[in-house]
C-alpha cells in the first residue's frame, strides 16, 4: 500500500468524523478522528521514508500534508473537551485542509542541505502547528459569529495565544534560516510578507482584551486570520491561480 | 496637544496600527505575487536604490510607503506605552510584555537599518578565476568548489556544496575562508553565503553571496530578547481570567 491510498483513507475517515459529528455521535467522532490520525502519520512517515532511511526533515517541510495532521490533533482535543456544537468549525478546516492533500497531490521532494541543519525543519514544524491553531481559532470564530454567540469561548482564546507565541518563535527561525541560506532575514516576497501579516493581525487580537474590545469585533479579526495564514501555507497553489485569473503573462 | 500626546500612549491606537499593517501587508503579499521579479530585487539592494530604479512604476510600491508610516508610528506607540510601564515601575510585574515590546523594536529598528544601509551583491565563483568586488572594495580567489550528491534510485539529490577561498580587502592581509551551504562565513564586516540555487551553473561554479549588513547582532539581540519575552510572559498571562475555564 503507498502513502497516497493511506493519506486517501485517512482523509475519508476525517469526512466520516464531521458527517458523523452533523448526526451527533460524538463518541464515533472521537473513534474517527483517533483512526484517522494513525493513517495520517502513517504516510506522512512513508512520505519521509527515502532509499531505507527516514528523513524528518522531508516530512515536516511538506507543510500542507502536516497540517491535517496538526488539525486532527487539535479536533480530538478539542471534542473530547466540549462535545458542543462548535466542534463542527474545527473539524471543517479538518476537512477541507485533508481533501486538497489529495485533490492536489505532489511527490516527496529529495534530501538537500536542509537536512543537516535543525533550524529548517524545526521552522517548519512549529509554523504548521500555529498554522493549525490559527486555522482552528478562525474557524471556531466565525462559528461564534455564525451562531450569534457574539463571544468567543475559553478555549478559542488559549488557541490564539499559543498560536502567537508559536507563530512568533517559528518567524525567529524562520529568519534565522533565510539568514544562513540567503543572506537576509526576511524576503519582499508574498510569503513572508503574508507571515508578517499574520503576526500583526494576531499580536493585535493579544492586546485586544486590554483594551476591553467587543468580542464580535475580536471574532471578525480572528476570522480574518486565516486568509494571510492561507497565502503562507498555500502560496505555491494560490499564487499561479490568482495570476491566471487577473490574466497575468507568467 | 495633550490629547494628540495622550493618543499616541494609547492600547487602542497599537491595535488599530497593528490591524492596518496587517491589512496594508496582506495586500501588499498580494501584490508581490504580481510583481515578484521586481520585489525580489529589494531582497539584495537597499530601498533607496530600489526606490531609484522603480521610482516610476508606483503600482509596485505603494503600499510599502503605507507600511512605512504605520510601522514607525507603531514604532513610536510601541516606545511610549512600554516607556509608561517602565515609569510606573512595573519593570517586575510585566517583564515579560516590556521584554517582548523591546524586541518587537529591536528587530523593527534592525529591518529599517538593513533596508537603509545593507548591501549585497551575487557573484559567480570557480576555482582559479579571481573576482573583484567593487562596491566592498574586496578581492575574492577561489580555491576549491566542492558538490555534495546522493544517488536516490535513479534520481540525485544535491546535498550542498563547500567552497574555499581566500578575501582581501587591500587594508589587510589574505583571509583564507570555508562558506558552506546554509554555513556562511564572516571576514572584514561581510558575510559570504553560497546559494541554494546553481541549477544553471557549471559543476565547477558556485553563486556566492556577499552582504555587509551592519544589523546582523540587532536582529540576534531582538531575537534573544524576544525568546526571553515569551519565556516569562506566557506562564503571567495565562493565570488571567480569560484563560482560564
Amino acid at each position: 500500500m503507498e502513502f497516497a491510498h493511506i493519506q486517501i483513507l485517512s482523509t475519508l475517515l476525517y469526512c466520516t468524523s464531521l458527517l458523523c459529528w452533523l448526526l451527533k455521535r460524538f463518541r464515533v467522532v472521537v473513534v474517527l478522528i483517533v483512526c484517522g490520525l494513525i493513517a495520517n502519520v502513517l504516510a506522512l512517515a512513508m512520505r519521509g521514508f527515502i532509499d531505507s532511511h527516514f528523513y524528518l526533515a522531508l516530512v515536516a517541510e511538506d507543510e500542507i500534508y502536516v497540517l491535517p495532521a496538526v488539525l486532527a490533533g487539535i479536533a480530538l482535543y478539542h471534542v473530547t473537551r466540549r462535545a458542543k456544537l462548535d466542534g463542527v468549525f474545527v473539524l471543517a478546516p479538518l476537512v477541507l485542509t485533508s481533501l486538497f492533500v489529495i485533490l492536489s497531490p505532489s511527490e516527496p521532494g529529495l534530501p538537500s542541505a536542509k537536512i543537516n541543519i535543525w533550524v529548517a525543519p524545526t521552522f517548519f514544524l512549529i509554523e504548521t502547528l500555529s498554522a493549525g491553531l490559527i486555522f482552528a481559532s478562525a474557524g471556531l470564530s466565525l462559528g461564534a459569529l455564525l451562531l450569534h454567540k457574539g463571544h468567543k469561548n475559553t478555549l478559542t482564546d488559549r488557541y490564539i495565544l499559543v498560536a502567537f507565541v508559536l507563530f512568533s518563535i517559528s518567524q525567529i527561525l524562520g529568519a534565522l534560516w533565510a539568514y544562513s541560506g540567503w543572506s537576509y532575514p526576511f524576503s519582499w516576497s508574498n510569503r513572508h510578507l503574508a507571515s508578517a501579516s499574520v503576526w500583526c493581525l494576531y499580536a493585535a487580537l493579544i492586546h485586544s482584551h486590554l483594551v476591553g474590545m467587543r468580542p464580535k469585533t475580536a471574532a471578525i479579526i480572528a476570522s480574518l486570520g486565516a486568509l494571510p495564514m492561507l497565502l503562507v501555507i498555500y502560496h505555491h497553489q494560490l499564487a499561479p491561480l490568482l495570476l491566471a485569473a487577473i490574466g497575468h503573462p507568467s | 496637544m495633550k490629547r494628540i500626546w495622550k493618543l499616541f500612549y494609547s492600547t487602542h491606537l497599537a491595535i488599530w496600527l497593528l490591524c492596518l499593517a496587517s491589512l496594508s501587508l496582506f495586500v501588499g503579499s498580494i501584490v508581490s505575487i504580481v510583481y515578484e521579479a521586481e520585489l525580489k530585487k529589494l531582497n539584495f539592494m537597499s530601498f533607496i536604490q530600489w526606490i531609484e530604479e522603480f521610482g516610476s512604476q508606483p503600482q509596485i510600491y505603494w503600499w510599502i510607503g503605507a507600511v512605512f508610516i504605520i510601522l514607525a508610528l507603531l514604532a513610536l506607540n510601541t516606545l511610549l506605552c512600554t516607556w509608561a510601564s517602565i515609569r510606573r515601575g512595573q519593570v517586575g510585574r510585566k517583564a515579560g510584555s516590556i521584554l517582548l515590546h523591546l524586541a518587537f523594536l529591536v528587530i523593527l529598528s534592525a529591518h529599517g537599518i538593513s533596508e537603509i544601509s545593507g548591501a549585497s551583491q551575487s557573484v559567480i565563483i570557480q576555482p582559479g578565476v579571481t573576482k573583484e568586488v567593487a562596491w566592498a572594495g574586496l578581492t575574492i580567489v577561489p580555491a576549491k568548489i566542492e558538490k555534495y550528491t546522493q544517488q536516490i534510485g535513479a534520481r540525485t539529490a544535491r546535498m550542498g556544496m563547500m567552497a574555499e577561498l581566500s578575501v582581501h580587502d587591500k587594508t589587510s592581509q589574505w583571509k583564507p575562508l570555508r562558506p558552506a551551504t546554509l554555513k556562511p562565513a564572516f571576514a572584514h564586516g561581510l558575510s559570504f553565503h553560497l546559494s541554494l540555487f546553481d541549477k544553471d551553473l557549471e559543476k565547477s561554479q558556485a553563486r556566492l553571496i556577499i552582504r555587509r549588513d551592519c544589523s546582523r547582532s540587532l536582529f540576534i539581540s531582538g531575537a534573544v530578547l524576544a525568546l526571553a519575552g515569551i519565556v516569562f510572559y506566557v506562564p503571567s498571562i495565562l493565570r488571567r481570567k480569560q484563560y482560564q475555564g
